[in-house]
C-alpha cells in the first residue's frame, strides 16, 4: 500500500512535469517578451515583430524537423552546409545563359536537398555509422560543394518568387513585406506537431529513440523510420536555404554558418533529450521563439551579438540542468 | 572454535519503494565457505555489493576481524583484504594471463619499462598457488570461461585477500570445470581464506560449502549447518511454500503442430537443429551458456539469418528473416534483458504495450487513441499489471510488473507461438506465479511456448518436452516426467 503511494505520487509529478515544462518555458518567452517591450519601444510594433517571427521562421523549421531525428535518437549537423549549398546551387542556375524557369530552380533546390537527406539516411542506416560522424563528413562536403560552384563568391539572385518565398517582394524599386516564411513555418509545426503526437509514425520515431532494439524486436522497421526522418530533415534544410537566398538576395557559401548548434540548442531549450525518446515539437517552438526575441530584443536595447551570444549559453546550460534536477526529483 | 573474520550485524538497506535488506546478519569463519542462498530479489547481491563498498548501508554494522569498519568506497573494502568476483567476469581480453593477474600493479624496470621476465614468474607463482597449469603469457582472450574465471579469482588472492566473494562462479561452467574450481576452493580454504559463494545451484552447495545462510524477501530466513540439512528444507525456506503452488503447471490436452523446425544450421554454431512445437505444449530449452540456445531463437525470430534449415508454420515453409515478418507468422518474443531490449523505458505503460502493434491502432494516418487505450487497459487488468496509470513511464514499474508488460504486449499482437527468454529472470516470486498461470491459460487457448530457462526448477516443474543444447547441437531430449536436474546437466556438458 505504501508502495502504491508513493508511485502515485511519483506519477502525478511526471504529468506535471511533463506539462509544465512547455508551460514554463512560454511563460519566460511572455516575461522576456514584456520586459524588452517596456525598455525599449521599438520592439513591440508590427515591423519588427513581423520581422523578428520571418528571421526565426528560417531556422525555426529546420529546428522542427531536427527535433524528429533528436527525439529519435539521432543528430544532423549537415543542416548549414545543407543551406549553403542549396543557396549556391540555386543562385548558379539563375546566372547561367538560357537559365530555367524559377519554379524549375526552386525544385532543384528542394531535390538537393532531398539528395543530402537521403545521403544521410543511406549512410547511417545501411553502413550503420554513427549520425554525427555521417553528417560532419556530410556538413563539410556540402558547404565545401559551395564554395567549389561559386568559386567562393557571392552570387546575386534577384526574383520576385524566390524573394517572396524569402518574404521579401521587390516590385518597381519599392520593397514590400509579406512573411511567407511565418506562413510556411506554421503550416509545417502544425503538422510536425500533429505527426509527432498523433500519428503512427511518430509513435514509432518515439519508441525507436527509447529504445532501438526494443523497436526492431517489435517489428517496427527502424531503417525505413530513420530514413525518412533524415530525408524529411534534408528537404526542410534546403527549404530554409531557399528562404535565407531570398530574404538576402544572394547565393553564397558562407550561409547558415554554425547555425547548427543555434538550432540544435533550441531543440534542447525546448526540452528534447539528446538520449531520445523524449521530447515534443510544442517546446522546440518555444526554444525557438525565446532565441529569437533574445536576440532581437537585446539588440533592441542596445546589447552587441557578441554578449547576446553568452546570454545564450548561460540560458541553455541553466534551463538543461533545470531539466535534469526535476528528472531525478521524480524517481 | 574457529576465528571470526567477518561478522555483518543486523544490515539494513532501502531503496526507493523497496526494504531490500532488513536486519540481516551473516558472518563468516576462516577457512570456512559460507553458502548464500536465495532466490532472485532475495537480497544477495545488495548484501554483497554492501560488502564491496558499491553501496551504502542504512543500518547495522560490519566488524572483520573483530575491529569495527565503515566502507565508504570499493577501495576501503579492498584494502580489507575482501575481494568479489562477479557473475560478468572483468578481464581485459586483448592483455595476457599475467597482465591481467597484475594490472595496476606491473612490476617495472628501473628505466620505468615493464619488468616482463619479473612479472610472469609473479604470475606462475600465484597459478601454481591454486594448482592451475596456465601459461602466464597466454592472451585472455584466447581463453576458455573457466579459465578467465581463476584468472579473476588470481587477481584477487595475490594481494592476500582473505574473504573471497563468489557470484554464480559456476553458472556458465561445464562439469570437469566445476570440478577444478573445487578444488581451487578447497585449497584456498586450507590457506585460511575465507570464501562467501552464492549459488542457487543446490548440489553444489551441498558439496562445497560448510555452512548456509538463507534470504528471501530481504529478511535471513536461517543459517544452518550444511551437514545437518536437507534439499527440502533449504527449497522450503527460499521459496516460502512448496514448490507445488510455486509452479502452477496444469494439465493442457497437446494439439496440432504450429512449428516445425527442420535441420536449422548457422555454420561453426548451431548444427542441424530439428523439433516441433505443438498447441498447448511448452517446450523447455536448456544449456549454459554459449551453447547456443540464443542463436536459435534468435535465427527463429528472424533477427539473425541461418544458413540452412527450415521453418515450418502450420504446415507451410514460413520465411521468417525479419522480426516484423515473424510477428506476421504470429510468434511473440520475449527478449533476456528486458532493459535493453525490451522496454522503451522512458515511455509510458501504454505505448509499451502497443509497441508491437502500431500499425493496427486505427485505419490510417492516425492512431486510434480511444481504442489504444481500451487494450491497453484490458491487458494490465488481465496480466495483473500494477501501475499508478497508463500514462506512467514503466520506468518507475517494479520489475516484474516490467515484465508483465513486455508480455502484454506479445498478448497485444494476438501471438499463437510465445519465445520466452528467461521469462521470469530477475522478478519477484508474486509476479513469476502470476507470469506462469498466463503461460497455462495461453496453453490452454492453443499457444506453443518456447521458454529458455536456466532455472532448474522452472525448466523442470513447467516444461511439457526439454530440449538440451551443448555446442550447438540437440545432445538431450526428455518428455515431462523423465527428466532431473542431474540428467540436464550431464545432457548440456556433454
Amino acid at each position: 500500500m505504501a508502495e502504491m503511494m508513493t508511485e502515485d505520487k511519483g506519477q502525478k509529478q511526471t504529468k506535471k512535469v511533463r506539462l509544465s515544462s512547455t508551460v514554463i518555458l512560454f511563460i519566460f518567452l511572455l516575461v522576456m517578451s514584456v520586459s524588452f517591450a517596456f525598455l525599449s519601444k521599438d520592439f513591440y510594433s508590427i515591423y519588427n515583430i513581423t520581422s523578428m517571427l520571418t528571421n526565426i521562421a528560417f531556422s525555426g523549421i529546420v529546428a522542427g524537423t531536427l527535433t524528429l531525428v533528436m527525439i529519435m535518437g539521432g543528430l544532423d549537423i549537415s543542416i548549414g552546409g545543407n543551406i549553403a549549398f542549396t543557396s549556391c546551387l540555386i543562385a548558379y542556375i539563375y546566372n547561367l545563359e538560357n537559365a530555367l524557369p524559377i519554379v524549375a530552380i526552386i525544385i532543384i533546390g528542394l531535390l538537393l536537398g532531398t539528395a543530402i537527406g537521403a545521403f544521410n539516411g543511406f549512410i547511417i542506416t545501411r553502413l550503420n555509422l554513427n549520425p554525427i560522424i555521417t553528417t560532419l563528413g556530410t556538413m563539410a562536403i556540402t558547404r565545401g560543394m559551395g564554395y567549389v560552384l561559386t568559386k567562393s563568391r557571392s552570387i546575386l539572385i534577384l526574383d520576385n518568387v524566390i524573394g517572396f518565398i524569402g518574404g521579401v517582394l521587390l516590385s518597381r524599386g519599392e520593397i514590400a513585406k509579406f512573411p511567407f516564411p511565418l506562413v510556411l513555418f506554421i503550416i509545417i509545426y502544425a503538422s510536425l506537431a500533429i505527426t509527432m503526437s498523433k500519428s503512427k509514425f511518430g509513435r514509432k520515431i518515439y519508441c525507436i529513440g527509447a529504445n532501438q532494439e526494443a523497436a526492431k524486436l517489435s517489428g517496427i522497421n527502424v531503417n525505413k523510420v530513420k530514413f525518412i526522418v533524415y530525408l524529411i530533415c534534408g528537404i526542410a534544410a534546403s527549404l530554409s536555404g531557399i528562404i535565407l537566398t531570398g530574404q538576402t538576395a544572394v547565393g553564397m557559401p558562407q550561409h547558415g554558418r554554425g547555425m547548427e548548434l543555434d538550432v540544435i540548442t533550441a531543440v534542447l531549450l525546448g526540452g528534447t533529450s539528446l538520449y531520445g525518446g523524449k521530447g515534443n515539437i510544442l517546446g522546440t517552438l518555444a526554444g525557438v521563439l525565446i532565441l529569437g526575441v533574445l536576440y532581437n530584443g537585446f539588440t533592441m536595447i542596445g546589447f552587441r551579438y557578441v554578449h547576446i551570444r553568452v546570454f545564450q549559453g548561460v540560458i541553455l546550460i541553466l534551463v538543461v540542468s533545470l531539466y535534469e534536477v526535476r528528472e531525478k526529483k521524480t524517481y | 572454535m574457529a576465528k571470526k573474520i567477518l561478522e555483518m550485524k543486523d544490515i539494513s538497506k532501502q531503496f526507493p519503494g523497496v526494504r531490500a535488506l532488513d536486519k540481516v546478519s551473516y558472518d563468516l569463519n576462516e577457512g570456512e565457505v559460507h553458502g548464500l542462498l536465495g532466490e532472485n530479489g532475495a537480497g544477495k547481491s545488495t548484501l554483497i555489493k554492501i560488502l564491496a563498498g558499491d553501496y551504502s548501508k542504512d543500518e547495522g554494522e560490519i566488524y572483520i576481524n573483530g575491529e569495527k569498519v565503515e566502507f565508504q568506497m570499493p577501495s576501503d573494502s579492498q584494502n580489507m583484504g575482501i575481494r568479489v568476483i562477479y557473475q560478468e567476469l572483468n578481464t581485459m581480453d586483448t592483455l595476457s594471463v599475467a597482465e591481467n593477474i597484475f594490472v595496476g600493479n606491473l612490476p617495472k624496470k628501473r628505466i620505468g619499462t615493464i619488468d616482463w621476465k619479473t612479472l610472469n614468474k609473479r604470475a606462475k607463482i600465484v597459478l601454481d598457488r591454486m594448482l592451475v597449469k596456465t601459461n602466464p603469457k597466454k592472451i585472455v582472450g584466447d581463453l576458455t570461461v573457466h579459465e578467465k574465471q581463476i584468472i579473476e579469482i588470481a587477481k584477487a588472492i595475490y594481494k592476500e585477500a582473505n574473504i573471497l566473494v563468489m557470484d554464480e562462479p559456476t553458472a556458465a561452467l561445464g562439469e570437469k570445470d566445476i570440478v577444478s574450481l573445487f578444488n581451487i576452493i578447497r585449497s584456498l580454504k586450507s590457506q585460511g581464506v575465507g570464501v562467501i559463494y552464492i549459488s542457487h545451484r543446490l548440489e553444489e552447495i551441498f558439496q562445497i560449502t560448510d555452512r548456509v545462510t538463507v534470504l528471501r524477501d530481504g529478511k535471513k530466513i536461517g543459517t544452518v549447518n550444511t551437514e545437518e540439512t536437507d534439499r527440502d528444507t533449504l527449497i522450503t525456506m527460499m521459496v516460502g511454500r512448496e514448490l507445488k503452488e510455486m509452479y502452477p503447471k496444469r494439465e493442457v490436452p497437446i494439439g496440432n503442430v504450429l512449428m516445425e523446425v527442420k535441420h536449422l544450421t548457422i555454420n561453426g554454431i548451431l548444427e542441424d537443429i530439428s523439433f516441433d512445437l505443438k498447441s498447448g505444449e511448452i517446450i523447455g530449452v536448456f544449456g549454459l551458456l554459449g551453447a547456443g540456445r540464443q542463436n536459435l531463437i534468435r535465427a527463429l525470430y528472424g533477427i539473425d539469418k541461418f544458413d540452412s534449415g527450415e521453418i515450418r508454420i502450420d504446415g507451410k515453409p514460413a520465411m521468417v528473416d525479419t522480426p516484423s515478418k515473424a510477428l506476421q507468422n504470429k510468434m511473440g518474443f520475449m527478449p533476456i534483458d528486458r532493459k535493453l531490449e525490451g522496454l522503451a523505458l522512458v515511455l509510458p505503460v501504454y505505448s509499451n504495450i502497443t509497441m508491437a502493434n502500431i500499425d493496427n491502432l486505427g485505419g490510417g494516418y492516425f492512431i486510434n487513441k480511444s481504442f489504444e487505450m481500451e487494450h491497453s487497459e484490458r491487458w494490465v487488468n488481465d496480466v495483473r499489471i500494477k501501475t499508478p496509470a497508463l500514462t506512467t513511464e514503466v520506468n518507475s514499474l517494479s520489475g516484474g510488473n516490467q515484465q508483465k508488460i513486455v508480455l502484454a504486449r506479445l498478448l497485444e499482437t494476438g501471438s499463437r507461438i510465445f519465445i520466452m527468454n528467461e521469462p521470469t529472470r530477475g522478478i519477484d516470486v508474486g509476479s513469476k506465479v502470476d507470469i506462469y498461470h498466463i503461460m497455462e491459460a495461453l496453453c490452454e487457448a492453443g499457444s506453443g511456448i518456447i521458454m529458455i530457462s536456466s532455472e532448474l526448477p522452472e525448466i523442470l516443474s513447467m516444461s511439457d518436452r526439454i530440449i538440451v543444447i551443448s555446442k550447438g547441437k540437440v545432445t538431450g531430449e526428455y518428455k515431462r516426467g523423465e527428466a532431473n536436474q542431474e540428467k540436464l546437466i550431464h545432457s548440456a556438458t556433454v
